[in-house]
């Protein structure tokens, strides 16, 4: 029988591959014919699992990518299957049938409500979790919820790699004290904040719901926190400082690491990498070369020109992406540019659209912004968030058809930054491409 | 300049779907009108009189917050009791709406008393609502069709005076046909977030709610135009294969 559904899942993989769809339709169809399939399975003894809201696919590249450059060879799923469909079909593809998946180390990131269902099946033996986010409230539910459930499928055996300045994700340290915990984390910088009015998850104790105490904020609920109860930010055993966005670097350990992005988000995915990269004893000069040699692909700024400028194209999916990627924006540009948001509410994206008013938009209210184009199957939800931003209304360009929209900001002479969410990434990703401009023939 | 002056109730720990939406259409609309909006917000412990203020305001929280803040909020309720017969508005959220009732019975089984100021009560349903939800109602004798977006599984059971009537989503009770409670100036309702921005025209009328109290002559026809959340709203009916309302959308 196990042969039988190995055989069946490798073969819907193929299917699914010629037929460029179809990630989680194999696993699940192994696992139907053989219960048990996945306990069958003879896995590496190394399994590193990532999960958190924001930064998952990323985080899981650069530890896929300081592994390799190391020598050591990695399985990792693609991005977007880290649903259990998705792992289960992963790990299927690569298991030979002698049942075993022949590699030094399994790299997965896993949905943070999949959690407990994927370490039924396997027990990582490193989980790093990046931050929680609210995010598809419709979807997950109420924040702690989800913390509770990644919580419910921590092993003892697992090596706990925590972002220490998220209060939620120390929880999950503090709720496992007997594990093996290793922090990250980031000083203060000369961005941290002592107030910040963006909205934030974990104001309140997680251990006794007393309201925390910060000495400073990263950004959201990320920081330097404490509570009269005791439980406060961890000490820190990587923790980066010096650091400096402008020239896209900061230090550990007396070590500067250059960076080819100047966002602090992707200093603490980088912090995670370092972690593992520590753990598989490689040196930190070559964690460095690794580190700055990492590209992030897809829906990360990517870059397309547009008219005769340049745009750049990001995916937004909650508040706290979009807060950063907004003040990303802001701290580059002195130049007039336009913003270019667009809003779908698919099953992807998230169908509630509330999540908008969360977001920081009055900080654009200044700026020196040409125009905001609204698109999308939501633009006008978006128009009047930015108008109760006190954004000028002569200044928002309201079309919901996504080529329209983008044909009319390609006769602006500025540079336009494309914010978009999940489903209409997609189609705009498209689009751009089939213009002349980026090689196409519109 | 006129002053109208909102109490925010706990807006740390009720703030779940981007209710602050509210509060920003109230300065917002303010701005337009030329009254200048004064929002205070108040937490647990923190001394405030409800009858000093023209509106109180209670957003949407999680389940699980709501220990962090109840006795805090039963504790005022004979404030919140004179505030009402004294004419301050009342706007309440979800969660904020339930406890103003007799009580609600969470998931676990377990009975947790309102205030008791109105007699309906809340029980658990089998799932939750969750969806854009639009009604239909008519306050002092202007039609209106307010749309939003609804997260809850507590059902509303004992309202006699509901906000309106169910034309898409669920409202108080799967089933029941009715969403949300008006009684004077109070409005409570399970359309979460932005609410007021979706929903122009309720902002006006509690605004004129608000000026009623101070005796302030607000002229509404100065207004800026509100095409941009017309659009928004007739984009949620259309989905709802709602149509035949586009009309009351004014």
């Amino acid at each position: 029988m196990r042969y039988i559904a190995l055989i069946v899942g490798k073969l819907l993989k193929f299917i699914g591959n010629k037929l460029d769809k179809g990630t989680s339709a194999p696993g699940v169809f192994a696992k139907k014919i053989d219960k048990k399939i996945f306990s069958r399975i003879t896995y590496p003894e190394k399994i590193v699992v990532i999960t958190g809201t924001n930064g998952k696919t990323s985080t899981a590249n650069m530890v896929a990518k300081v592994l390799r450059d190391k020598g050591l060879e990695v399985v990792h799923n693609t991005k977007g299957a880290n649903l259990l469909g998705g792992l289960l079909t992963t790990i299927i593809d690569h298991t030979s049938f002698s049942f075993r998946i022949t590699c030094d180390v399994l790299v997965l990131e896993v949905d943070e409500a999949t959690y407990p269902a994927f370490t039924k099946y396997i027990t990582p033996s490193h989980l790093i979790v990046n931050n929680f986010f609210r995010d598809q409230l419709d979807r997950y539910g109420e924040i702690e919820v989800l913390v509770d459930l990644v919580n419910s499928g921590i092993s003892s055996e697992t090596t706990l790699i925590l972002n220490g300045d998220d209060p939620l994700v120390r929880y999950l340290g503090y709720k496992n004290s007997e594990n093996r915990v290793v922090y990250f984390g980031l000083a203060q910088t000369k961005y941290s904040v002592s107030d910040t009015e963006q909205v934030r998850e974990g104001k309140f104790c997680p251990v006794c719901g007393s309201k925390l105490n910060y000495l400073y904020y990263h950004y959201s609920q990320l920081g330097n926190y404490s509570c009269s109860c005791g439980f406060s930010r961890p000490v820190i055993q990587v923790e980066a400082y010096d650091v400096d966005l402008k020239n896209k670097e900061f230090k550990v350990d007396d070590m500067i690491y250059k960076i080819g992005y100047d966002n602090l988000y992707f200093i603490y995915n980088s912090l995670a990498a370092m972690i593992i990269g520590d753990e598989f004893n490689i040196s930190r000069e070559l964690m460095k070369a690794s580190i700055l040699d990492f590209k992030v692909d897809d829906g990360r700024m990517e870059n397309y020109l547009l008219g005769q400028n340049k745009t750049y194209l990001n995916l937004v999916k909650n508040p706290t992406g979009l807060n950063q990627s907004l003040e990303h924006i802001l701290r580059q540009e002195d130049e007039a540019f336009n913003i270019f948001l667009a809003l779908n509410n698919l099953a992807a994206d998230g169908t509630d659209t509330s999540w908008i008013w969360d977001v920081d938009f009055e900080q654009l209210k200044t700026s020196n912004i040409n125009k905001f184009y609204c698109s999308g199957l939501r633009a006008f939800d978006l128009a009047v968030r930015l108008k109760y931003a006190f954004i000028e209304e002569e200044k928002l360009i309201v079309i919901p058809d996504l080529s329209a929209c983008i044909e009319e900001a390609r006769q602006n002479n500025n540079k336009t930054y494309i914010l978009s969410t999940y489903t209409a990434l997609q189609r705009t990703r498209r689009i751009l491409g089939s213009l002349k401009e980026n090689g196409g023939d519109r | 300049m006129d002053v109208l002056k909102i109490a925010w109730l706990y807006p740390d720990l009720l703030e779940l779907y981007g209710d602050r939406g509210n509060i920003l259409a109230f300065r917002h609309r303010g701005t337009e009108l030329g009254l200048d909006i004064k929002v205070d917000k108040f937490g647990v412990g923190e001394f405030f009189e409800a009858k000093a203020y023209d509106l109180v305001f209670l957003g949407g929280g999680a389940d699980q917050d709501q220990s962090l803040f109840y006795n805090d909020l039963i504790s005022r309720k004979i404030d919140f009791k004179e505030a009402m017969a004294a004419g301050t508005v009342f706007l309440l959220i979800c969660g904020g709406y339930q406890l103003f009732g007799e009580y609600y019975l969470d998931s676990n089984g377990n009975k947790i008393d309102g205030l008791g100021i109105f007699n309906f009560y809340t029980i658990p349903g089998e799932k939750r609502s969750i969806g854009y939800l639009s009604i239909e109602t008519e306050i002092e004798g202007q039609k209106m069709v307010l749309t939003g977006f609804e997260n809850h599984r507590g059902q509303t059971i004992g309202v006699d005076t509901p906000l309106g009537k169910v034309l898409a989503g669920s409202g108080n009770m799967v089933g029941g046909g009715f969403e949300g409670f008006i009684d004077k100036h109070t409005i409570g309702t399970y359309l979460h977030g932005p609410l007021l921005a979706r929903n122009p025209e309720l902002t006006d009328l509690i605004i004129g709610w608000m000026c009623q109290r101070k005796n302030i002559n607000a002229d509404f026809s100065l207004s800026n135009s509100s095409s941009l959340e017309k659009e928004a709203k007739k984009q949620v009916l259309r989905e709802q294969g709602l149509a035949n309302y586009l009309d009351l959308v004014k």
